[in-house]
């Protein structure tokens, strides 16, 4: 039959299992880390709600507002005597509230930087200062033991709340019910107040110094950080814990939710950012950094992942949304506007019905370059097409393995300088000690040397890369002997076990699994 | 059937092609591509006892034939009522034929010298040498029957490669060798047209080319001839009026390897080559424009032009012809034969290794066809079903001598389901390093064809000996297979999930190996499931090892101690605890339940294969030792064993060598006569030494049409019976106790029933009686019926009939023993299970106690697990 050229079978080989799952997947699309140098630790990162989501980073005495786009600061906001702490963006994104190490709280107008107001009632360091739900009040937490909510209009205290027996280094206010304040101590408590009957309505015990406090969106759940682990309490339940986790080796500094609190973040100053399932509270992904973490953010729209460091790194993993830029890019390319191309050529994709008469149009298939080569019985030019493309690994296998099929290897392989011979000796260096590939790679070599051992010594630039092969090569058969003698000793072990002559060995192999019509 | 051992021909109206079929001339209709007639039929009915090898219009009365033959006959045929009009007796093997309608009476063959010897491409070149030394012979025949001689020889030649005749008739060519002979019959000088003798040097014109000719062509209007030669080249001579002495020679050169066929279309403007690169070459012979139909498939070996030049007719290595458009060059019917395994090779690259093999869904046989794929073939209806690439690839030709080796299917099986099919492939050039892949294909409904799923890159360290499928089906029944290899490992595989679901998309299956085995140092030759996929055999040597593949245990060995043979062949036999080994030259029957060898026989086995469906296996042995009393050629034997008992049910000789055999179950005959089952033998199927299929015993396609017009005749019957019979009420119970075919019909036409049923009652409770089936102790809701415990006797009882009259035969003691655990059972289990578990203790206490009695019963009271008997078994010996 005249068939179609059968265009090159690329080689399928199974995914090697417990590599990625798509939880990993999906967090390793936080790519390209942006490190930032601040002066100091990096105490507070807090995103706006607000599109673009831009994020102020407390660090030494200064609170900067970094621009989600460019990642660079936007805004520098440095009037402050001391240290500042937590600095906070309201959830429009036009004030920031700050504390300081002299206790003095501040709210700057996010576009001018002025002060707009200032809190001056607690003594000692302020730690934590945070926004309410209710836009026109501000909570915030002590080192005097102290919790207190603020009225911005009034520039006044609503509520004090003492009680707790230490520092308190954490809090914030529950986003159902702005009535409800969390704070979390040195004194290894987390309190929830109520600022109606103006005390604390529950005491949920830490076991450690606390760190960091967050609460589900609904209410409903409270975590707390502190120590090597986190602990998750049931509100409804009259603060009963429910689970404690121990996935870090050194004290959690902080926590945060993504978008739609399916998933936790903490850091901690083990290098690590872990991320859970809040279903099972199961460790799904955690990122390494080069420093202590101190504080980590995710933006409310899941694009960017903001880790504060101890050593004043911040570092700054953005996730490209590919998939939700399509849709509102057809969004907007459904509206079709009269007179414009894509308003004449409408309806391309609508589906013939059962009546109509339908006009077929064979669409020509394009082939690859290196199978223009193929057909055309070009060998040589098609294996330089295949390595000139950043084609991958296993595509240039695969072409090798066609060629000794049709009998053309060695026509693909003669009449080469050292220039076009490079690319080849290159990948054969890089791929020849994969597993998969090893038998092939080492018949081609073969071929190789035995066509330009003539040759060597004229060109260094070959001549080092044999150099490498040979090398590699060497290291590779020691690393086998050295399997071979792991697999006698332990195969000595089952005979052992067995005692017979026979043994059953029960093992997993790998399996290539290809789906589509190869 | 073989559609392009020889040139098509084409009716006068293109409607229609002739193609010469071994004894038998199809013609085939050029829109369908199915047969509509067959001439020569049968030698009873005057048709040819040869291979014909050539067909040609009659040129003066175009509804006639003329078919020349091996068997030194002429035969005319009116093709349209396929009557044989009249023949006539060359009496010399006939290769080539043609004939001219100004000379009419006069046909020129061409004969080989040596009569008895076959003349075929593929042995030509397979022999090379040792046949070139054959003549041809140059003939004239005379179909007038006057007193002229009739059988005129006129030229001898070695090999002739052609002959063809110029469109005015005066030229005759004739290709031999290196040497294009031009004869002039035309009439002139005082001598007749075709009274052309040998002695007539001046009317001979011989010219010598530097390459054998290997094809030749007469262009239809001017005087030129075209020769292809053995280089691929294409020579245009022009040899005729002033240039006789001194040709004009025009070269023409595309093809790298032998030009296989050259045809010119019929108004002489171009010229169409073709050959092994499977390419069709167009030249315009004007403009020397070529125009390229690449990968056809296979190489080409004929080419014919239909007589209005709308199709060409494309005959090919593989059995195949493809006729083509000639307006777009688009395929327009390809009519497929059964490929032969050797095609576009040497049988010895391409051997038969997968033998014949019986796919469970259609029952479609299953061998090998082109190098690397595997075909389907209906045997009964003769119809190639498909191909399946099982590795895909361009062919492409070879660059210079050297033949490029083709990839391999060596190992092919099916789950008994069809579901699954698992094959073994691989690729050994001797140079880099040896390829073997583990394919696992799925059926997938929609494209009605198999789909790749898994493939395993070097399954094993070493090549693989044998390839099998867990027979064991059922929903619960997760596929095995289990692969050995001179690695001395054998490996069972199993489908497994691949990734989880997620996204609403089903997560994937792949196979992959479960677990790996070896027993001593040895190398596994063969291995096999037992039909209920509970016990796995592995032949290690001469040692059979018996393993309980689901557990990975070894639960016994059998050794045949005196001799001192490596297994070759084992299988187990379905539905009976036998497994059939079978050494070099011994066959051996062992009974599993006695761990001891049935009987065994002397015997050279070449192959065994064991049914699919019944407890029946069949051993082919060579030159048996009859043979060196008949006429002292080889003969095969073919015979057919139950595992019980020695003596065959079935002996089949013949003459040729077997190269593949299979049993080949017939659904439809099965369900036709279940009575006399145990007589019957299935049909077999034995592919000989010419790559044809023949089918012993069984039945034809006609058999089957006629069988199935008269089930359905039967069914209208019996409806109709039925009809009858609901008529007439007063005749229901009749019908229902004694009548079988009444009954038959009734299920035939179960509407009907239903319907009585439910218009009375009363004849219901009367029948149920008889009828087991139908228990009135289960009758009530299931809320207010009595405690199970208190219904089984009944139950049972109504359900056994008395012990005096069913219970087998065995001695008293022991009866007595196991109707007392039968009743401990009873005591303790629910009643299925406790059903079961006697009739293996029966089973058990038979097997030790009294063998020779065992036979009959041992066929009926089957232990429902092999394996757990096994078990059983060893504890009791240890």
């Amino acid at each position: 039959m005249s068939s179609d050229f059968k265009s090159l079978t690329i080689k399928k080989y199974p995914r090697l299992p417990g590599r990625k799952t798509p939880e990993a997947r999906y967090w390793r699309k936080f790519k390209s880390p942006i490190v930032v140098k601040e002066f100091s630790a990096v105490t507070s990162i807090h995103f706006s709600e607000t599109k673009p989501h831009d994020f102020a980073v407390t660090a030494s005495a200064r609170v900067q507002i970094y621009s989600s786009k460019t990642h660079q600061p936007k805004k520098t906001i440095s009037r402050f005597k001391d240290i500042a702490y937590s600095g906070n963006i309201r959830s429009d994104g036009r004030l920031v509230v700050a504390g300081d190490a002299t206790g003095m709280i501040q709210i700057f107008d996010i576009g001018s930087r002025a002060i707009l107001r200032t809190f001056r009632e607690h003594k000692h360091p302020v730690h934590v200062t945070k926004f309410s739900s209710d836009k026109t009040q501000i909570m915030s937490a002590s080192d005097d033991k102290t919790v207190r909510v603020w009225d911005m209009p009034s520039e006044a205290a609503i509520n004090i709340f003492t009680g707790h027996s230490d520092y308190v280094r954490s809090g914030m206010v529950s986003q159902a019910n702005p009535h409800l304040v969390l704070s979390g101590s040195y004194d290894q408590t987390v309190k929830l107040w109520d600022m109606r009957t103006q005390g604390c309505v529950m005491t949920m015990n830490h076991g450690a110094p606390v760190e960091c406090v967050e609460m589900f969106p609904d209410g409903g759940v409270v975590l707390s950080g502190g120590g090597p682990i986190v602990k998750v309490f049931d509100l409804l339940a009259g603060g009963r814990p429910m689970h404690t986790l121990s996935n870090h080796q050194k004290t959690v500094t902080s926590m945060c939710f993504d978008h739609s609190s399916s998933r936790l973040l903490t850091g901690s100053l083990d290098h690590h950012v872990k991320v859970y399932n809040v279903q099972d509270y199961s460790v799904v992904h955690s990122v390494k950094y080069p420093a202590p973490v101190m504080s980590v953010g995710l933006s409310p729209d899941d694009t960017h992942l903001v880790a504060g460091m101890a050593g004043g790194l911040l570092s700054i993993r953005q996730r490209s949304v590919k998939t939700a830029e399509k849709e509102t890019r057809r969004a907007i390319q459904m509206q079709e506007r009269g007179g414009t191309y894509k308003f004449f050529v409408r309806g391309q994709n609508h589906v013939p019905g059962e009546a109509d008469f339908k006009v077929e149009s064979q669409r020509k298939k394009r082939l690859r370059e290196y199978d223009r080569y193929l057909k055309a019985f070009q060998y040589g030019n098609a294996l330089d097409a295949c390595l000139r493309t950043n084609q991958p690994a296993v595509t240039t296998v695969s072409l090798i393995q066609e060629l000794v099929h049709r009998d053309g290897l060695r026509a693909a392989l003669s009449g080469r300088d050292d220039i076009s011979l490079e690319p080849l000796a290159q990948f054969l260096v890089k791929h020849i000690n994969n597993p998969r590939y090893t038998a092939l790679l080492c018949d081609v070599t073969t071929v190789l040397i035995d066509m330009y051992t003539a040759v060597l010594g004229q060109s260094p630039l070959i001549d080092e890369l044999f150099m490498r092969l040979r090398t590699k090569v060497k290291h590779e058969l020691a690393f086998q002997q050295q399997l071979m003698a792991v697999v006698g000793s332990m195969e000595m072990l089952f005979a052992k076990s067995t005692s017979t002559s026979v043994g059953v060995a029960v093992h997993n192999e790998l399996a290539s699994t290809t789906n589509a019509s190869s | 059937m073989r559609l392009s051992d020889y040139p098509v021909v084409f009716t006068k109206d293109s409607n229609y092609f002739f193609s010469c079929n071994s004894k038998s001339i199809r013609i085939l209709s050029v829109e369908t591509g199915q047969a509509v007639r067959v001439l020569s039929t049968s030698a009873a009915e005057g048709g040819h006892t040869d291979t014909v090898t050539g067909v040609m219009l009659n040129p003066r009365n175009s509804l006639q034939l003329y078919s020349c033959s091996l068997d030194g006959t002429i035969k005319l045929w009116d093709f349209n009522d396929a009557q044989l009009l009249k023949t006539y007796d060359v009496g010399v093997p006939i290769t080539h034929m043609t004939m001219h309608e100004s000379i009419p009476n006069d046909v020129y063959l061409v004969t080989t010298k040596k009569s008895t010897k076959r003349f075929h491409a593929h042995q030509l070149k397979k022999t090379g040498g040792a046949r070139a030394k054959e003549n041809s012979v140059l003939l004239r025949y005379s179909f007038k029957s006057s007193s002229r001689k009739r059988l005129v020889r006129l030229l001898k030649t070695r090999l002739c490669s052609g002959l063809a005749i110029s469109s005015d008739g005066e030229y005759l060519v004739m290709a031999g060798r290196y040497k294009l002979h031009v004869i002039n019959i035309a009439s002139g000088n005082g001598i007749d047209s075709g009274a052309v003798t040998e002695n007539d040097e001046s009317r001979f014109r011989c010219y010598l080319t530097p390459e054998r000719i290997t094809a030749l062509a007469f262009h239809p209007t001017e005087g030129c001839i075209a020769t292809g030669d053995e280089r691929g080249r294409i020579t245009l001579w022009y040899c005729f009026g002033k240039n006789a002495d001194r040709p004009i020679t025009t070269v023409m050169h595309w093809h790298a390897h032998k030009v296989a066929s050259l045809t010119f279309t019929s108004d002489g403007s171009y010229l169409l080559s073709g050959g092994e690169e499977s390419v069709l070459v167009i030249w315009q012979l004007a403009t020397g424009f070529k125009q390229f139909l690449p990968r056809l498939g296979s190489e080409i070996k004929h080419i014919t032009v239909s007589p209005d030049q709308s199709l060409y007719a494309i005959g090919h290595q593989d059995n195949s012809v493809n006729v083509i458009r000639s307006m777009d060059l688009k395929i327009k019917t390809v009519i497929q034969g059964l490929k032969f395994p050797h095609v576009g090779g040497h049988a010895s690259s391409n051997p038969l290794n997968i033998g014949l093999i019986v796919e469970p869904r259609q029952g479609h046989v299953v061998l090998n066809g082109l190098p690397g794929t595997l075909q389907f073939y209906d045997p009964i209806k003769e119809q190639h079903i498909m191909e399946l690439e099982i590795s895909p690839r361009n062919k492409v030709s070879r660059a210079d001598e050297k033949e490029i080796v083709p990839p391999q299917v060596l190992h092919c099986a099916f789950s008994s389901d069809g579901r699954w099919m698992a094959t073994v492939d691989g690729r050994d050039d001797h140079e880099t390093t040896p390829e073997l892949y583990l394919k696992f294909w799925e059926y997938n409904e929609d494209a009605h064809t198999y789909v790749l799923n898994t493939r395993v890159d070097n399954p094993h360290a070493g090549q693989i000996t044998s390839l099998h499928f867990n027979p064991r089906s059922g929903a619960t029944a997760e596929p095995m297979v289990v692969t050995t290899s001179v690695d001395g490992k054998f490996k069972i595989w199993q489908l497994a999930q691949q990734g989880e679901t997620r996204r609403g998309i089903e997560a994937e299956h792949a196979w992959g190996c479960r677990s790996t085995g070896f027993y001593r140092d040895m190398v596994p030759r063969c291995a096999g499931f037992s039909s209920d996929g509970s016990l796995l055999a592995v032949a290690y040597g001469q040692i059979i090892t018996l393993w309980n593949p689901y557990l990975n245990a070894l639960q016994g060995t059998l050794t045949m101690p005196p001799e001192n043979r490596p297994i070759r062949h084992l299988t187990f036999v379905k539905n009976s605890p036998f497994l059939v080994a079978a050494t070099k030259d011994h066959l051996y029957s062992w009974n599993l339940l006695t761990c001891s060898v049935w009987w065994s026989y002397q015997i050279k086995t070449e192959r065994l294969v064991a049914s699919s469906t019944d407890n029946t296996f069949m051993v082919t042995c060579p030159e048996a030792a009859a043979a060196a009393a008949g006429n002292g050629g080889f003969e095969h034997r073919l015979i057919v064993f139950r595992p019980t008992c020695p003596v065959p049910v079935k002996i089949e000789t013949t003459k040729k060598k077997i190269r593949a055999t299979t049993f080949l179950p017939d659904t439809l005959a099965r369900s036709n006569n279940t009575n006399n089952d145990n007589q019957r033998v299935e049909a077999i199927l034995i592919m000989n030494n010419r790559y044809d299929l023949e089918v012993l015993g069984g039945r034809t396609a006609e058999e089957v049409r006629v069988e199935a017009a008269e089930a359905v005749a039967k069914a209208a019957e019996a409806a109709k019976a039925v009809q009858e019979a609901s008529m007439a009420k007063s005749m229901v119970t009749d019908i229902f106790g004694s009548s079988r075919a009444a009954a038959a019909a009734a299920a035939a036409a179960t509407a009907n029933k239903d319907k009585k049923d439910s218009s009375s009652t009363t004849v219901r409770t009367q029948t149920s009686k008889k009828n087991p089936m139908r228990n009135p102790l289960f009758d009530a809701p299931s809320h207010v019926m009595a405690p199970v415990s208190s219904l089984f006797e009944a139950f049972m009882g109504q359900l056994l009939a008395p012990a005096s009259s069913n219970a087998p035969v065995r001695s008293k003691d022991v009866a007595s023993k196991s109707s007392k655990k039968k009743e401990k059972h009873a005591d303790k289990m629910p009643n299925g299970t406790a059903h079961q578990d006697t009739e293996m203790e029966t089973v058990e206490m038979t097997a030790t106690a009294q063998k020779e009695e065992s036979e009959v019963h041992m066929d009926m009271n089957l232990p429902t697990s092999l394996s757990s008997f096994f078990s059983k078994r060893l504890v009791i010996q240890s």
